[in-house]
C-alpha cells in the first residue's frame, strides 16, 4: 500500500509579540495651523530603485476647492449629479520619511460611482453615489508598479477619519495611547499634535481614505437615497463602484491594488475583494497600453469581525473562549493575572492559547446545553441592561418618580426591554406595566431570576465538575488567567462586558483597548476617548492639507446608519454573519492575492483569537496570517504597536503575489 | 424606538435615547445584526460550510449570466458582469465551442479552492440548498 506524506513549509503566522521597550518616536514636528501656501511645483526628481529613473516632474497644479454643495447624512439625504463636482482640491506636500525627503499630492474631493447596471437608470450605467475619498499619492512614481491602497473604517456608518488622521498617512493625530494625561481624567482631550508620520505607509503605497454613503462628505445621488446604500451587499458594491471610478480617473488599472480595511472592513472588504475578482479585469476600463489591468494584489485587514455568530461580546449563545486570551493579557497588563509568571509574552499567548483548546472547551462542552446558553445569555444582557438602568437612578425611588412624571418615556423604554427579552405575550405585557411603576425593582428582579435560571438549567456533569480535580485545576487556572477570582463554577463563560467591568474597578477602562485607564470617580466612559479631537482635527485637516473647504459638517459617524443597516446579501446566497466564505471566494477567484490580519492584544471588540480561530475553523489559518500587536482595536493609537506594525506591512508589500508553500510529496511503501 | 441588538455597550447606548440623555458616541463602533427569530439556525463556518456557501454562490452566478440557455458565451459572462469567466474562457471552454456548461466551469474553480474540502463535483444536478 502506498502513502503519500506530505511535507509543508508553512508560515509563521502568529503572535508577533514584542517585549521591547515603547518605541516612541518623540521629536517630531508639529504643523501649526495658518493660511494655505502654495507650494511652487519641483523640478525632476531622481525615484528610489537600483537603476536611478529621471523622471520629469508630474505634480499636479495645487486647487482650492470652496465646496458649497451641502451635505445631508440623513437617510433620504442625496444630491442631484449636476451639482457634483468632480474636480479635486489639490495640495503638494513635502515631507522627511527615514532621513529622506519625500514629495507628495494630498487630494480630497468627490467622484461619481457608477453602477455598471442600475435599475433607477433602466439598466443602463447610472449614478449611484458622490463619494468622498481623501489621497496621498507620489506622482513622481510610475503607475504601473506603484501600489494604491483604499482604507475604509467601519461600524457600519463610520467615515475613514480614523484610519486616516490614526495610522499610516504622511501625517498622523498622535493619541499617545495607552498613555492618558492627567488633563483628560475628566474630559476627552479636545486635540492631539499633528505630527509628521514616521512610519507612514507613502513608502509603500499610494493610500486613498474613503468614505462610504451617508459618512464624511459622502452622499446618495438622486434618486438614490443614502439609506439605500445601508447594507452588506450595496454598501460594498457602491465602495466597489467608486474604487472602480478612482483607478480609471486615475489610469490606475496598472497599479498593484490592496484593500485596508477596519473592524466591520473585515466584512465590508471581503465583500469587496470578491466581487472585485468576480468582475475580472473587467472591473476597469481597459488601459490605454493595451496592458492587462492588476484586478486586486493584497487585502489587509485590521481588527477585522469575520463571522457575527462566534463574537460573543454581542451576547448570544456562543463560547467566549476567543474572548479569554485577550483576557489573559488584560489581566497581565493591570498585574491581576499571575499565570504568565516570568514567561516572555509570546510564551504566555501560546500558553492561552493551548488553555483554550485543552481545558476551555473541554470544560465548556461538559457545562453546554442550548438552554443554558440561552438562560446565561439571557443574565448577561439583562444584567448588563440592569447596570445601564443604574446610571440614571441608582435607587428604586428615583426611578418611580421618574416613571410617574414621563409615562411616555418610561413606556418606550419598558417596551425596549421587554422586546428584548420577553417573548411570551402575557409576560411582555406584564413587565411593561410593572415597568411603568417602579423600572429599577423590575429590572433588578428580572435581572437576579434570569441570573437564578442559569443555575437551574446546570448539567449534571457540570454541577460535579468543581468536586473533579480536573474542575478544581481548571477554576484556579481562570483565576490565574483573568485575575478574578470569582466563583467560576457559577460565572463559567463570563461575557468581556464583565470582565471589562470587574479587572479594575475602580477605573473606567478603555473596551478597544483595555490599557486605557482613568479613575472612575469623576471620569467618564473611555470607549470614545479620541472622537472629539479627532472630529476637531479633520476640520483644519481638510483646509490646511487638502485645500478642501466645506462648511457643511463632515459627518464622523452615523448612528442613524448603525441602526437602518441590512445585513443581507444578495438573493439570500451567502451568509449574512460571515465574511469568511468571500474570503474563500477571492482566493478561488485568484490565488495569488496576499491576505493579513492584524489584531491588538488588548482590544476587547474583536479580540485577536478570535480571528485566529475563525480562520482556523475555515481552514484558511496558513492561508492568511493573523499578526497581533502591543495595542488595542485601533492598533495604530497604541506607539508600542507602530513601528512592529510598520515593519510588518512593509513585508507584506515587500511580498511577491502569494504562492503556495511549497509541497514535498514523498512516496513510502509499507506492507 | 426598535430594538436594537448590537452590542452590550451600544444596546446600553442607543436605550439612553428613551430617556432623554445625549449619546456622546462616535469612534469605531462596532454594530451587530440583529438576532434571528426563534428557530433560525444558521450552519456554523466550517470548511465544509464555506465552501458550500462558495459553491453556491458560483452556481447562482451562472445561472444568473446563462439564463435559460444552461451555458455560457465569454460574452454573455462579460456583459453579466462575470469579468472573471471571459478572463480564463480559453481555460474554461476545453472543447473550444465558445460555450461553457457549470460543469466546465464548476471543474476549472475546483482546484483553485484554497480549501482542503472538496468543492461541489460536476454540478448542476445538486439542489442549491438556501443559507438563510
Amino acid at each position: 500500500m502506498n502513502f503519500r506524506i506530505f511535507s509543508l513549509s508553512v508560515l509563521t503566522f502568529l503572535a508577533a509579540c514584542n517585549n521591547s521597550d515603547p518605541q516612541v518616536t518623540e521629536g517630531t514636528f508639529e504643523i501649526p495651523p495658518g493660511p494655505v501656501i502654495v507650494t511652487p511645483a519641483p523640478g525632476p526628481v531622481v525615484a528610489p530603485g537600483p537603476v536611478p529613473v529621471v523622471i520629469p516632474s508630474v505634480w499636479p497644479k495645487d486647487n482650492v476647492i470652496e465646496d458649497k454643495n451641502a451635505f445631508d447624512a440623513g437617510p433620504e439625504g442625496g444630491i442631484e449629479l449636476a451639482l457634483v463636482d468632480e474636480a479635486p482640491a489639490v495640495k503638494h506636500h513635502s515631507t522627511t520619511i527615514g532621513g529622506k525627503t519625500v514629495e507628495y499630492t494630498a487630494t480630497a474631493g468627490h467622484l461619481v460611482a457608477y453602477a455598471p447596471n442600475d435599475t433607477a437608470s433602466s439598466g443602463t450605467e447610472g449614478a449611484q453615489a458622490s463619494i468622498f475619498y481623501m489621497a496621498y499619492t507620489r506622482d513622481d512614481l510610475p503607475k504601473e508598479n506603484r501600489p494604491v491602497t483604499f482604507f475604509f473604517n467601519g461600524g457600519p456608518g463610520s467615515a475613514s477619519i480614523w484610519l486616516h488622521l490614526g495610522s499610516w498617512a504622511p501625517k498622523r493625530l498622535k493619541t499617545s495611547e495607552p498613555f492618558i494625561p492627567e488633563s483628560a481624567y475628566t474630559k476627552k482631550p479636545a486635540t492631539f499634535p499633528w505630527i509628521a508620520n514616521e512610519e507612514t505607509l507613502l513608502d509603500k503605497s499610494d493610500l486613498v481614505f474613503v468614505d462610504p454613503v451617508g459618512t464624511g462628505y459622502s452622499q446618495a445621488i438622486k434618486p438614490h437615497q443614502n439609506q439605500d446604500f445601508w447594507g452588506m451587499e450595496i454598501d460594498a458594491r457602491v465602495d466597489l463602484d467608486f474604487i472602480r471610478r478612482y483607478i480609471n480617473k486615475n489610469n490606475r488599472q496598472l497599479s498593484p491594488k490592496y484593500l485596508y480595511g477596519e473592524s466591520y472592513g473585515g466584512i465590508r472588504i471581503p465583500i469587496i475583494a470578491n466581487m472585485l475578482e468576480t468582475a475580472g479585469t473587467k472591473s476597469y476600463e481597459p488601459d490605454p497600453s493595451g496592458k492587462k489591468a492588476t484586478v486586486l494584489s493584497g487585502v489587509i485587514l485590521n481588527s477585522p469581525i469575520l463571522d457575527y455568530d462566534t463574537n460573543c461580546g454581542q451576547g448570544g449563545d456562543m463560547s467566549c473562549n476567543g474572548f479569554l486570551p485577550t483576557f489573559g493579557m488584560t489581566a497581565d497588563y493591570y498585574k491581576k493575572g499571575t499565570k504568565r509568571g516570568d514567561a516572555p509574552k509570546s510564551q504566555y499567548l501560546d500558553t492561552l492559547r493551548t488553555f483554550v483548546r485543552e481545558k476551555y472547551n473541554p470544560a465548556r462542552s461538559l457545562w453546554y446545553t442550548p438552554v443554558l446558553g440561552q438562560m446565561k445569555d439571557l443574565a448577561n444582557q439583562t444584567e448588563f441592561q440592569f447596570e445601564w438602568l443604574t446610571t440614571y437612578w441608582d435607587n428604586a425611588a428615583d426611578a418611580r418618580a421618574w416613571a410617574a412624571v414621563n409615562p411616555d418615556n418610561a413606556l418606550s423604554y419598558g417596551t425596549e426591554l421587554a422586546d428584548l427579552f420577553v417573548t411570551d405575550t402575557a409576560d411582555h405585557e406584564n413587565f411593561i406595566n410593572k415597568f411603568l411603576v417602579d423600572p429599577y425593582s423590575t429590572m433588578k428582579d428580572f435581572a437576579e431570576t434570569a441570573a437564578k435560571n442559569v443555575e437551574k438549567a446546570f448539567t449534571p456533569g457540570w454541577l460535579k465538575y468543581p468536586a473533579t480535580p480536573v474542575g478544581n485545576d481548571f477554576f484556579q487556572d481562570m483565576t490565574k488567567i483573568t485575575g478574578l477570582d470569582i466563583d467560576w463554577f457559577r460565572e463559567f463563560e463570563l461575557s468581556s462586558n464583565k470582565f471589562h467591568a470587574s479587572i479594575m474597578p475602580d477605573k473606567n477602562l478603555g473596551i478597544y483597548d483595555a490599557r486605557l485607564n482613568i479613575p472612575k470617580d469623576g471620569g467618564y466612559d473611555l470607549t470614545f476617548y479620541e472622537d472629539e479631537a479627532f472630529a476637531a482635527g479633520i476640520k483644519t485637516v481638510l483646509p490646511d492639507d487638502f485645500n478642501y473647504h466645506n462648511a457643511s459638517e463632515y459627518s464622523v459617524l452615523g448612528d442613524v446608519i448603525l441602526s437602518l443597516w441590512k445585513y443581507e446579501r444578495e438573493n439570500k446566497l451567502q451568509n449574512s454573519r460571515s465574511s469568511l466564505p468571500d474570503l474563500v471566494g477571492t482566493l478561488t477567484y485568484d490565488s495569488t492575492v496576499k491576505m493579513l490580519a492584524l489584531h491588538g492584544y488588548y482590544d476587547l471588540v474583536t479580540p485577536f483569537h478570535q480571528t485566529e480561530l475563525d480562520l482556523l475553523g475555515a481552514g484558511l489559518a496558513r492561508r492568511i496570517p493573523v499578526e497581533n500587536f502591543e495595542g488595542g482595536h485601533m492598533i495604530y493609537y497604541s506607539e508600542e504597536a507602530r513601528i512592529p506594525a510598520k515593519k510588518t506591512l512593509d513585508a507584506f508589500y515587500d511580498a511577491p503575489p502569494y504562492t503556495p508553500p511549497s509541497v514535498t510529496i514523498q512516496t513510502m511503501s509499507l506492507n | 424606538m426598535r430594538v436594537y441588538n448590537l452590542s452590550f455597550a451600544l444596546i446600553g447606548m442607543l436605550s439612553a435615547i428613551a430617556v432623554g440623555i445625549t449619546t456622546s458616541g462616535a469612534g469605531e463602533i462596532l454594530g451587530f445584526p440583529p438576532r434571528d427569530r426563534a428557530g433560525v439556525v444558521r450552519p456554523k463556518m466550517n470548511q465544509a460550510t464555506v465552501q458550500q456557501a462558495v459553491d453556491q454562490q458560483l452556481k447562482a452566478r451562472f445561472d444568473a449570466a446563462a439564463g435559460s440557455n444552461k451555458v455560457l458565451t465569454a460574452q454573455q459572462a462579460s456583459d453579466g458582469g462575470w469579468g472573471f469567466i471571459s478572463d480564463h474562457f480559453a481555460e474554461i471552454d476545453r472543447d473550444k465551442d465558445g460555450f461553457v456548461s457549470f460543469a466546465d466551469v464548476s471543474r476549472f474553480m475546483a482546484p483553485r479552492s484554497p480549501l482542503s474540502v472538496a468543492p461541489a463535483r460536476p454540478a448542476g444536478t445538486k439542489p442549491i440548498q438556501i443559507i438563510e
